[in-house]
């Protein structure tokens, strides 16, 4: 199967950011470079930092999350939609939206998003977890999801050319995360929508005491960790969020306020947080993911996030933060 | 007299406004408020059944509401107690669920409308049912069976009904089981150790069992024990819904049927493990039909009667009823087209009408249409916002044409047309329509739009007149299918040409269709007959996972833009989707 048109169209040379061209393997028009495409996933990555590839060495090593034998489209779709986040995304994404996720790992979210008209592109550094993706697409035959191989940092992908560009527990995984950020966002069409997930300071704390402990006594202890205790029948999975939490080579954590400051070097509007900085608010279910907040003032949002030390601290404390590309100069041309 | 019913706080609330014993507007909350299964006071029903009168709260005369909120909050005390210490940890929890607003609902009524409480009367939750069943057919006398997972105290009853010539109503229950034995709390407890949500995923049970064979069926009997006249008990050391709300079976039922299934993981009836899920789900509906067979059979050997009117949620069971029809000697069977709770809404108000207040009984076309209409200028002006190419046709004959051009070059056609339907089935005026023929239709289907187990097959729509051609109909099973209430055979040399609604067993659950009930919807398969040969549809309901069936146009409009339905249909507008971005192959210098 080659690339097909509407996703050649959304993918642009490493190097030279120029237009690719080609079939079984793809060609820079600009400066002639010929990437591979190997097993429907075009490499598109070229060498990154000695920091970047530590990461991607430790991804190589085990591919997660995995996809259960005879698993099945309306399977994973299920699974999915247990996440009352994944819902309201899943109603949020316009329908023939240009959907981008940096950093999609083996691909469930790239797949669950893959409905209607959407043109979905999963970008990760590793070969190995993009290969489960494919195959999965494959046997679901979802044919709007491309995989492809490339470093967040030197994007194979064309810029301001997505509705949505997605990206959730990456950014801080990577050595400069607001550098991350600023090619993340260059993706964005003028209008189009962040939605960015990363570990918040305050929401991990007590995962870095727990992790702390479990430096001291040598790797032997961990306290109070409920995802681990839940996994402690399947050895596979427990394995795989012990490596990810706990020994992963590179991990930064990030306050709201500093992703806000990145949000304006970058021309995009702060809409909202999920879960919401507001204290009391309603909850979400049912109502629109890409809308503004009724608010947003500093001193309750960093009191939201020391309570979300209490919630989100359980998993890992990871959070999202949506934005809008340019939303001013869009208002204006709507006015 | 202007009588409102309600049904609400538990699992479809609702609102039907009858008006001198005629309905005039019924609509389940969850249509309005786009919440699926919306269980709370249904204030925008309500709203909307007043307004379509051009009612004030007021001017009601009757308020009822469709079960007795002391009698259940009883039910759940006793039971509770009984299970006692079994019980002890889920006992806060029961009684603060019970104790609000569900067993107030009175005051409720009557402060949110404004009406004093000599206005708001009470039916029991059988009642309601049966007069949902018996009060919206047409037929003069009929036995009655109504069996759903529990109301007050009753989980089954059956009776006799009749409409007297002097136009009176009699409604006479003869006898009724109660909880904790109930066939719905039996079935429901295997759809959650089969790893579906209660009171959703019954329907796949009932698929999943097309796959496997009745291998359980001793183990089942085990669980349930028939006793005389047909009922039943249910044997409590297998089951813990009595006891707890966390769990509906015990460490004994797993014993005796082995793990049960986690939710969401895959489910391949070839794998071993997955053959052995539908072998229990086969065996569960096997018991489940005998069941049913045994009590409609000494029913109509004590009654005599002809027609039988079975309600509740059991009755949506179309397998069952199928067999039913076939084996328990009435020679015909009626349906209503929204037996759970939601139709006790409409229940309620009647029997209120014809038995409290002794109104004289009134026909009413026994069609489900009751609903919020569609109005096509919405759909053109959300359509044309987002600069979708509409077209626009002349009259309703060019519509039928050029929607049987789409769907005969298997188009996917979100259609709505008029009122929408009361229940769960949509029944030609919100319904995704396609081709019927081809498993490709049916996997095209289940990826782009409804994301289905491949288990859970689709239905067709028919002209009744015709659908004895196409399918196995026993006597009365014409009448059975006007709602899609039975699974019947597709005829063998039919089955490879409707391969898009065949279930594995070569069943359909059938819609049919006749032209005084809806008209256009009838005109469209006639046509479509013309053209293609077969004058069949594949009718789904018009919604997504998850969501309920669409009522208004920009909801139809919205599906539209989150799935893969080719084109909407409403009035003589045909919205379609911009011609898509080209997905063609880059080799060979195509551009």
């Amino acid at each position: 199967m080659s690339v097909s048109a509407s996703v050649l169209e959304l993918l642009a040379c490493p190097t030279c950011r120029g237009d690719l061209r080609g079939s079984a393997s793809l060609r820079c028009e600009a400066c002639g470079v010929d990437y591979e495409i190997k097993n429907d996933i075009p490499d598109l990555r070229v060498p990154s930092e000695a920091r970047t590839e530590t990461v991607r060495e430790f991804y190589m090593e085990s591919p997660f999350p995995g996809y259960p034998p005879n698993d099945t489209l309306s399977g994973l779709r299920g699974r999915a939609a247990r996440s009352e986040f994944a819902r309201l995304l899943e109603r949020a994404v316009p329908g023939d939206a240009k959907v981008v996720e940096l950093g999609c790992g083996t691909g469930q979210t790239s797949l669950f998003l893959a409905t209607a008209d959407r043109v979905v592109i999963g970008a990760d550094l590793t070969r190995a977890s993009l290969e489960l993706g494919a195959g999965a697409a494959k046997r679901y035959g979802l044919d709007s999801v491309q995989f492809i191989e490339t470093d967040l940092r030197t994007p194979a992908l064309k810029r301001g050319a997505f509705d949505v560009v997605y990206s959730s527990g990456v950014l801080h995984h990577t050595p400069n995360p607001r550098a991350s950020f600023k090619s993340m966002a260059e993706l964005a069409k003028p209008g189009a929508i962040i939605v960015l997930g990363l570990y918040n300071t305050y929401a991990r704390f007590p995962h870095r005491l727990r992790r702390g402990i479990y430096k001291m006594t040598g790797h032997k202890f961990i306290p109070f960790d409920p995802i681990l205790r839940a996994r402690d029948a399947e050895p596979e999975r427990r394995r795989a969020w012990l490596r990810d939490q706990y020994e992963h080579p590179e991990e930064h954590r990030h306050t709201l306020a500093e992703v806000q400051r990145w949000f304006r070097e970058n021309d995009i509007a702060y809409l909202r947080t999920y879960p919401n900085a507001l204290i009391g608010a309603e909850p979400l279910e049912g109502g629109e993911l890409f809308v503004p907040a009724e608010d947003d003032w500093g001193f309750e949002n960093v009191l939201s996030q020391v309570a979300w030390a209490t919630s989100l601290g359980k998993e890992g404390g990871l959070w999202i933060t949506i934005g809008q590309k340019n939303a001013d100069k869009i208002a204006k041309k709507n006015a | 007299m202007k009588i409102l019913g309600l049904s609400a706080h538990y699992h479809d609330s609702a609102a039907a406004l009858v008006i001198d014993g005629v309905p005039v507007a019924v609509v389940q909350e969850e249509r309005l408020s786009r919440k699926k299964n919306d269980a709370a006071f249904p204030l925008k029903a309500i709203e909307w059944c007043l307004e379509q009168a051009k009612l004030e709260p007021e001017e009601l005369d009757a308020v009822v509401f469709y079960e007795k909120p002391m009698l259940k909050f009883e039910r759940i005390l006793t039971s509770a107690l009984r299970a006692f210490p079994k019980s002890w940890s889920s006992f806060p929890k029961a009684m603060k669920n019970s104790l609000g607003e569900k067993l107030w609902v009175k005051g409720i009524i009557s402060s949110h409308l404004g009406i004093p409480g000599s206005k708001i009367f009470f039916t029991e939750h059988h009642q309601a049912h049966a007069a949902a069943a018996f009060l919206t057919q047409p037929a003069k006398r009929a036995a009655i069976l109504t069996a759903d997972g529990v109301g007050e105290w009753a989980t089954l009853s059956v009776g006799v009904g009749e409409k007297m010539d002097d136009g009176r109503v009699a409604i006479k229950l003869l006898r009724e089981l109660h909880f904790p034995h109930s066939l719905g709390m039996l079935y429901s407890t295997f759809t959650a150790f089969l790893g579906f949500e209660v009171n959703e995923g019954e329907y796949k049970v009932m698929g999943l069992a097309s796959y496997g064979k009745p291998e359980y069926v001793d183990q089942v009997r085990q669980v349930i024990s028939p006793e005389k006249n047909g009922a039943f008990s249910l044997h409590l050391d297998f089951f813990d819904f009595h006891t707890t709300a966390k769990r509906s079976y015990s460490e004994k039922f797993v014993q005796l049927f082995g793990k049960p299934r986690a939710p969401h993981e895959p489910l391949d009836p070839t794998t071993p493990e997955g053959a052995r899920y539908a072998n229990v789900a086969a065996s569960v509906q096997r018991v489940l039909e005998d069941t049913l067979v045994e009590i409609t059979k000494s029913l109509h050997e004590e009654t005599g009667e002809s027609v039988l009117c079975f309600g509740g949620g059991v009755a949506l069971n179309g397998v069952a009823n199928g067999r039913i029809l076939r084996e328990s000697g009435f020679s015909e069977m009626y349906v209503p087209c929204s037996p759970g709770d939601a139709g006790c809404a409409l229940g309620a108000a009647l029997y209120a009408d014809r038995i409290f207040f002794k109104n004289p009984h009134v026909d009413f076309p026994d069609h489900p249409y009751w609903g919020p209409s569609v109005d096509p200028e919405e759909l053109a002006a959300v359509a044309s916002e987002d600069g979708l190419p509409i077209e626009t046709v002349a009259s309703d004959d060019a519509l039928l044409d050029r929607t049987v051009d789409l769907l005969a070059s298997d188009k996917i056609v979100g259609w709505m047309d008029g009122p929408c339907e009361l229940g769960p089935r949509a029944l030609g005026n919100r319904s995704i329509l396609a081709a019927p023929h081809t498993v490709a239709m049916k996997d095209r289907l289940n990826k782009e739009i409804k994301y289905r187990e491949e288990f859970r097959p689709f239905a067709p729509a028919v002209p009744i007149e015709v659908a004895g051609e196409y399918f196995e109909l026993p006597p009365g099973g014409a009448r059975l299918g006007a709602f899609m209430s039975g699974v019947f055979p597709v005829k063998p040399e039919w089955r490879d040409k409707l391969a898009a609604i065949t279930h594995v067993d070569g069943t359909a659950r059938v819609q049919t269709v006749e032209r005084d009930k809806a008209p256009k919807f009838y005109a469209l398969l006639e046509k479509y007959g013309k053209k293609t040969g077969i004058p069949i549809l594949l009718n789904t309901s018009f919604n997504l996972a998850g969501e309920p069936i669409v009522t208004r146009a920009v909801e139809g409009y919205s599906t539209l833009r989150r799935c893969g339905i080719d084109v909407v249909i409403a009035g003589r507008y045909i919205v379609s989707k911009k011609p898509s971005h080209a997905v063609m192959p880059t080799d060979g210098g195509t551009s």
